[in-house]
């Protein structure tokens, strides 16, 4: 399927984790909810991709996707998860458990949870170190202390000892973050990993992210609804909506020249960037639930630059200019070099022909 | 304290222990004692149990030539056990006998100190229980020891639940009496008047001495006989509480319809009870615990298919399916054992899984639900350890809560059935056969027989739910003051 546009740059066979049109949906009784649908990126190692959009716009679910936790009614009916070069859809559970911890990690978003609390932090590390290194006893614990100064815990000797209870916020998404690099992944998955941290924590857990990539070389998939966290950690962006990449480009040109009037939406919306005294800007509206294959673009309802071809035809992902630069967006306003009726109709021929191959 | 803590963090307990031996040994040293008191007590207890029943079961079943040497090395563990449970204990009735004769002097001989047998009797239950009470107080320190000197963590949540039971009247009553009733049939031997084997299964085989005032000697009559004529039968004749019969034996709880005495029965009928209750809890609870974690992790089809299976169970009546196994199973080795109770057991089993895992299944499905479920998934942890050790602990308490809870429901439903006549038959003690015995009797002098037996049902039940309810309370900071609607799970007898 020729679905890769404009990310034939970093198709190159190599990249860490390769996704290619996936598409994740629930079945429910009452609908079904196409969560995730037809998304294409890619991570390489030593980069850090991130993934920003509202709340119920996928992401999530990308993650779970890649781990292979998405379970039952939920499923992946469409695409392809490449990583290192093979293909993770339809794995066997025993071939997921090989790849989870040890290959892929992931940090979850709400440290409280994400460690049980009757296990002491040691010991939830060392369950890691024993299922991924096969380190049992006393060299466990040293290792596990060892991790937990790597993460910038004090005092870690004594720590490793504690009760999650006993750990500050940022403390425990740091203890989290030394469970998932216990199983030494080469890709870590982090799903909003500093939305429950005020803002030092959140500077500093990033900070932490960062060093551990550069030392340890490591692909890190970075999902928040922060852009201001985004800025700061992503060399990559992809802004989902609705289940699908709406706007793909590097961060610089991302927040210097946005293209899709969504992401123009979303970097208006944070506070600090306007004017004092001047209202906030915000998108109307909600984030639907798509339940069909997408006729239309999902956007158009809520975007100030709709046209009429908003609702007949849906938007592909193409570069935003024929310059050449790596920046695409699904929107009928681009290709901005080309006349609108052209650019429609380029829209329309392509999603035409996707559509065509997935009835194949 | 913390530099001393220092010291032996990351150690495991007994190097602690070994670092700073002085509390743990003079708690060890007063444990081995009580322990050595009571050694014999506590095999004969686990040796009481119908084991040779049941393995030569087992074996009867197997090949020879598998089972021969089965049978073989299997008996090398009960001669042990034998041998263990024949030393001889502080608290016995051969140290502290209640069985003597009267002269017509009114001397009596061959009891304790020459006391009367009620007096020599009651010593020795005061002691027993005394000792129980003691011992029970020193495991209780042990804990506050290791609170004190070796655990690492000042404050753990165990720490507060206890502080919330340690103010739960309520709880601590029912924790008593269950306490007084697992005692009592731990010591049943020591406790009843004469052994079973001599009161009540064997009767014709052992002898007492009494003193014929009409041959002015003292001769020897079989138990059975005493038995004949201290029968308890309203009007006619009656041994009422606190009695002597016409041997000089005392009877603190009076006697049966057959002569036999009523507190041997029920002392033993408790072990029963006690039996029945651990062994059915154990096999239904399993089962629960089993199925709701694993329902809980996988959800959809399993925990479909399972809703479907325990709908069915519970759709079958109970007595009805316990009244047809035990007669299909009648002459099934099965059923040999404890007269049926073995059976009951594992029936009860069987059969009270699905109210237990009902009422699990929603905390698992709660802990399931956490983030650490998925984080856990998240770095490769295989199926079954993730689910024991994530979700498995936050659904134990509740299952230990509703357990203790549907003991008593068994109890009743036990005693229902030997009541009816289908469930233990005789001569194995039971406290529903005592209520069936005396029934007919219940308004004449004869009374004690229904309703003392009945009254020890009654008790042990509401304690086991007073218990629960306390455990609960105290698990749970929220419940304080509990709420009735909660405690309605106990399961109804059959």
């Amino acid at each position: 399927m020729s679905q890769s546009f404009a990310t034939e740059a970093n198709t190159d066979g190599d990249a860490l984790l390769q996704v290619e049109n996936l598409q994740t949906v629930f079945f429910t009784d009452k609908e079904t909810i196409r969560a995730v649908d037809g998304i294409t990126f890619d991570v390489e190692r030593g980069e850090t991709v991130g993934i920003v959009g509202e709340s119920g716009s996928g992401k999530s679910v990308t993650a779970r996707s890649i781990m292979g936790l998405i379970k039952s009614p939920g499923k992946i009916v469409e695409g392809s998860i490449k990583y290192k070069g093979d293909d993770l859809v339809g794995n066997s559970e025993s071939e997921w458990r090989d790849i989870r911890g040890g290959e892929i990690a992931m940090v979850f978003q709400d440290p409280l949870s994400s460690l049980n609390p009757v296990y002491t932090v040691g010991n939830q590390i060392k369950e890691a170190l024993r299922l991924h290194q096969g380190l049992t006893g006393q060299e466990a614990t040293q290792e596990a202390i060892e991790l937990l100064e790597s993460v910038g815990i004090p005092d870690a000797p004594r720590r490793v000892k504690e009760y999650p209870h006993e750990f500050s916020g940022g403390m425990r998404q740091r203890a989290v973050i030394a469970t998932a690099l216990a199983c030494e992944p080469d890709l870590l998955i982090c799903d909003e990993p500093t939305t429950a941290l005020d803002v030092t924590i959140q500077a500093q857990i990033l900070d932490l992210l960062k060093e551990l990539q550069e030392e340890r070389d490591i692909g890190i998939m970075f999902i928040t609804h922060d852009m201001g966290v985004i800025a700061e950690i992503a060399d990559r962006v992809n802004v989902m909506y609705a289940g699908e990449i709406v706007e793909q480009a590097d961060v610089e040109e991302l927040y210097e020249n946005p293209q899709h009037p969504y992401t123009r939406g979303l970097l208006k919306s944070i506070p600090g960037r306007t004017e004092r005294g001047e209202k906030l800007a915000t998108i109307e509206g909600e984030v639907p639930t798509a339940s069909a294959p997408a006729t239309d673009c999902r956007f158009a309802p809520r975007c100030p630059e709709a046209f009429d071809g908003c609702e007949q035809v849906h938007p592909v992902p193409v570069e935003v200019s024929r310059n050449g630069s790596d920046h695409t967006a699904s929107c009928l306003l681009y290709p901005d070099d080309v006349p609108r009726d052209e650019a429609v109709e380029m829209h329309r021929s392509r999603s035409t022909a996707t559509e065509e191959a997935i009835d194949e | 304290m913390s530099a001393y803590r220092e010291e032996f963090e990351d150690k495991p307990l007994l190097d602690r222990v070994r670092d700073n031996p002085g509390p743990a040994v003079r708690w060890a040293i007063v444990l081995a004692v009580l322990l050595a008191l009571e050694l014999g007590a506590f095999f004969n207890f686990v040796m009481s149990m119908p084991w040779n029943m049941a393995i030569g079961g087992i074996l009867s079943n197997l090949p020879a030539g598998v089972a021969d040497p089965l049978g073989a090395v299997l008996s090398v563990p009960a001669i042990i056990g034998d041998a263990l449970a024949s030393i001889p204990t502080l608290l016995s009735r051969d140290l502290i006998p209640n069985q003597g004769y009267q002269m017509p002097s009114g001397e009596w001989r061959g009891t304790f100190l020459g006391l009367a047998p009620a007096y020599a009797w009651a010593i020795r239950v005061i002691l027993i229980y005394g000792y129980a009470a003691v011992a029970l107080y020193w495991v209780w320190r042990g804990y506050l020891v290791f609170r004190e000197h070796y655990r690492y963590a000042d404050w753990t949540p165990t720490d507060d639940v206890v502080e919330r039971f340690r103010g739960h009247r309520w709880g601590q009553f029912g924790m008593i009496i269950v306490a007084a009733f697992v005692v009592m049939a731990i010591f049943a031997p020591s406790l009843g008047m004469a052994s079973t084997e001599q009161n009540i299964e064997e009767p014709y085989s052992h002898y007492k001495k009494i003193y014929d005032e009409d041959m002015g000697e003292v001769r020897e009559v079989t138990i059975g006989t005493a038995n004949l004529a201290a029968q308890s039968q309203g009007s006619e004749q009656n041994f009422g509480v606190g009695s002597y019969d016409k041997h000089d034996r005392f009877h603190p709880f009076g006697t049966l319809t057959n002569g036999k005495d009523l507190f041997t029965f029920m002392a033993h009928g408790a072990r029963i009870s006690l039996f029945i209750g651990l062994v059915s809890i154990g096999i239904s609870g399993s089962i629960a615990l089993a199925l709701s974690i694993l329902t809980a992790y996988y959800k959809g089809l399993l925990d479909l298919v399972t809703v479907v299976v325990s709908d069915s169970f519970q759709a079958m009546p109970r007595l009805l399916v316990l009244i047809m196994f035990s007669v299909v199973l009648a002459d099934h080795w099965v059923s040999q054992i404890y007269n049926g109770g073995l059976l009951l057991a594992l029936l009860f089993g069987l059969w009270s899984w699905p109210g237990l895992w009902r009422v699990v299944r929603g905390p698992a499905f709660q802990a399931a639900e956490n983030e650490w479920v998925d984080a856990a998934e998240s770095y490769g942890q295989p199926t079954w350890d993730l689910v024991k050790t994530h979700i498995a602990p936050f659904t134990f308490t509740y299952l230990m809560i509703y357990a203790s809870m549907s003991i008593g429901g068994v109890m009743i439903g036990t005693a229902g059935l030997s009541f009816l006549g289908i469930g233990i038959t005789a001569p194995t003690p039971e406290w529903g056969r005592a209520v069936a015995m005396g029934q007919n009797y219940v308004t004449t002098q004869s009374w004690h027989m229904s309703i003392l037996p009945g009254i020890a049902v009654t008790m042990v039940v509401v304690a086991f739910n007073a218990f629960s309810d306390g455990l609960r309370d105290a698990r749970d900071p929220q419940s304080e003051g509990g709420g009735a609607d909660e405690v309605s799970a106990a399961g109804g007898g059959a």
